[in-house]
């Protein structure tokens, strides 16, 4: 039924109505080469959102994942992506690809 | 190879437990194997779709059209299953009530089951893009081992097949008189957390905001990252650090969808399309008033009544705006908005959240708070109803002390009249916390002239600190008419409001306030 749903859809598209969100964030790179993310670490401020470009320069796809940042998203080969991070405390807050664990881990440091 | 197993078992997980789910909660319905084959048929042919479309789709609508497409499958399934269990109320007793094949097998034929076919379909069809993206990477790739990664993968969908095989086998033990009671709350559970999810990537696409990044970190007790915090995840919408938005999507969609069901339940059918209509109306009202405003001078003013009711769930919004001839004090503005429940019948606990409007400044989500009051007389019993009124409030700025909050409620009815009043006691508590404890009061005499109509009369005062208790001009003071009542929308549901205009008695206070609230309240 549509009530399932008619509450969130209303409040996403009041959501795209409000300017506020739609006030330019700055923009981090990362890249992702040999199944490593570079930099490691990357560093944004506090308690500010920022958009953070996911470059992957490896030809197979990668998914950017973080549990600390509580975000998900597929990087397909070649391509690069938009993630929207924060505002968030300052603190270390881990991502990883979730397609390579073992080499593909790296941190966004908020000050 | 154990690596890719691992990374396709736990793509899989969500998709296995869902179908599990299902294929338990259509027990004994018709045909409902093929619907469930062509659930996961479509799902496939989807997830080489998008897999095969990822770059496409990862560049469309400037960048988020991955997250946008995750959303609308997410809040497509939530109206799915929630139509389903919604329909399953409405049908249930009819069920059971034509014991006999004839009737029961028409019945059944009625039985949506292509509702939860496209569930199936969508589960299958987000994670099994992944898997797809996932294992065509390695293959593509001229690394070794490949034969031994692919031979991995499948490990991992058996592996999570069988997770998916013992969730409904593990349902079917449950006595068939139970079970489809145990599926409901399973695929409502499962709306809710999936509403949560689909709240979550339109935060993360930047079109909604979080309304409070991790407004809690649970992940010490249990992180996302274990395997039963991913069963969780998935069966109940666990998240360790949940955005507000999130919460209360799942909140609203556990409400919408459980408040539903039991509309269908109880009232007759003639007249419960209106009423469901009605409740629903109202409550995307509240929810709507709830995310599209925000703001706060410093505390909005209610003054609290002591009595608790027991399985009441009120969802609230309310506001206050100052105007003053004095720019530096008009338009100052504060607003809660609350989600509560009457656990016990003397203990009512509420989480809510906090705005303010600085004068000349943006509207600002300042804190999130946990409310909790205390009945401690039963009401009536003796001479005065007493209550206590206890809260944490957690700042949003995090160099800005967190603050603790007491109040004693006190209540008298004198015939029609009733008597109210709040001594709040208020202190800051952790870093660069001051000592000081704030004294204030709250007073409310009403009439009780009709349910819907109670006009009365409200008195606001800072009395300076505990140890040093003032009454003087420096001390904020408010007094104005109020009006308040309640509409009841049949059923179980009613709502309530309150509006009234402030005088400011000093030059400490604005010249006016206006206040207002509405809620939403709904009894189980």
């Amino acid at each position: 039924m549509k009530t399932g749903f008619a509450t969130p859809a209303l409040l996403g598209a009041l959501a795209l109505l409000s300017p506020t969100l739609w006030a330019d964030d700055a923009v981090y790179t990362l890249s992702i080469k040999d199944h490593r993310f570079t930099p490691a670490e990357i560093t944004i401020p506090a308690d500010t959102r920022v958009k953070l470009l996911v470059k992957n320069l490896d030809p197979s796809a990668e998914e950017f994942e973080s549990y600390e940042l509580n975000r998900e998203k597929i990087v397909p080969g070649g391509k690069e992506i938009i993630v929207y991070i924060g505002p968030v405390k300052p603190g270390r807050y881990p991502f990883f690809g979730e397609f390579h664990q073992d080499s593909a881990q790296g941190a966004v440091i908020a000050k | 190879m154990f690596a890719t197993t691992l990374i396709v078992f736990r793509e899989m997980l969500e998709a296995a437990l869902i179908i599990g789910i299902v294929l338990a909660a259509t027990r004994g319905a018709r045909h409902r194997g093929l619907w469930v084959s062509v659930g996961v048929g479509a799902g496939l042919l989807g997830a080489l779709l998008v897999a095969a479309s990822a770059d496409v789709i990862a560049t469309a609508v400037a960048g988020v059209g991955q997250e946008l497409l995750n959303a609308t499958i997410l809040f497509l399934a939530v109206g799915m299953l929630g139509w389903h269990n919604v329909w399953m109320k409405r049908h249930g007793r009819e069920l059971t009530a034509h014991m006999n094949a004839v009737g029961r097998g028409v019945l059944e034929g009625e039985r949506p089951l292509y509702l939860l076919a496209v569930v199936v379909g969508i589960a299958v069809l987000r994670e099994g893009s992944e898997v797809v993206l996932f294992l065509y990477g390695i293959a593509a790739s001229t690394e070794g081992g490949t034969a031994s990664m692919l031979s991995g993968g499948l490990l991992g969908l058996a592996a999570g097949a069988a997770v998916g095989l013992a969730m409904y086998f593990g349902l079917l033990r449950i006595p068939t008189r139970h079970l489809f009671t145990v599926t409901a709350w399973l695929i409502l559970l499962l709306a809710a957390g999936m509403a949560a999810q689909g709240a979550g990537y339109l935060v993360q696409a930047g079109l909604l905001p979080p309304l409070g990044t991790a407004l809690w970190d649970s992940s010490w007790i249990l992180s996302e990252h274990s395997v039963f915090g991913q069963l969780l995840h998935t069966l109940i919408g666990y998240i360790a650090r949940p955005d507000g938005i999130q919460v209360m999507f799942y909140f609203s969609t556990l409400l919408l969808i459980g408040g539903l069901m039991k509309l269908f339940t109880t009232a007759r059918r003639s007249a419960v399309t209106s009423r469901a209509t009605t409740g629903v109306l109202a409550m995307a009202l509240v929810s709507t008033v709830l995310l599209l405003t925000a703001p706060r001078s410093e505390a909005t003013q209610k003054v609290y009544s002591p009595h608790v009711e027991k399985g009441e769930l009120e969802i609230e919004a309310r506001s206050h705006i100052d105007s003053d001839s004095n720019s530096s004090k008009d338009s100052a503005r504060a607003d809660k908005y609350e989600i509560g429940y009457g656990i016990t019948d003397w203990w009512f606990s509420s989480a809510f959240l906090e705005y303010e409007r600085v004068p000349g400044q943006p509207l600002r989500h300042i804190a999130t708070s946990w409310e909790n009051i205390f009945q401690l007389t039963e009401p009536g019993k003796y001479w005065l109803d007493a209550g206590l009124y206890l809260e944490y409030e957690n700042t949003t700025d995090h160099a800005a002390p967190n603050a603790l909050e007491t109040k004693l409620l006190l209540e008298k009815a004198l015939g029609r009249f009733v008597n109210t009043a709040n001594i709040v006691l208020a202190r800051q508590v952790g870093g660069g916390a001051g000592n000081a404890v704030d004294l204030s009061y709250a007073w409310r005499t009403k009439y009780k002239m009709m349910p819907e109509f109670e006009p009365g009369i409200e008195l606001y005062g800072d009395l300076g600190k505990l140890d040093n208790v003032r009454l003087d001009s420096a001390q904020k003071t408010q007094m104005g008419p109020v009006i308040a009542g309640k509409y009841n929308l049949g059923g179980r549901s009613k709502i309530a409001y309150e509006a009234g205009y402030l005088f400011g008695l000093n030059s400490a206070t604005p010249n006016g306030s206006v206040k207002w609230l509405l809620e939403y309240e709904y009894l189980f």
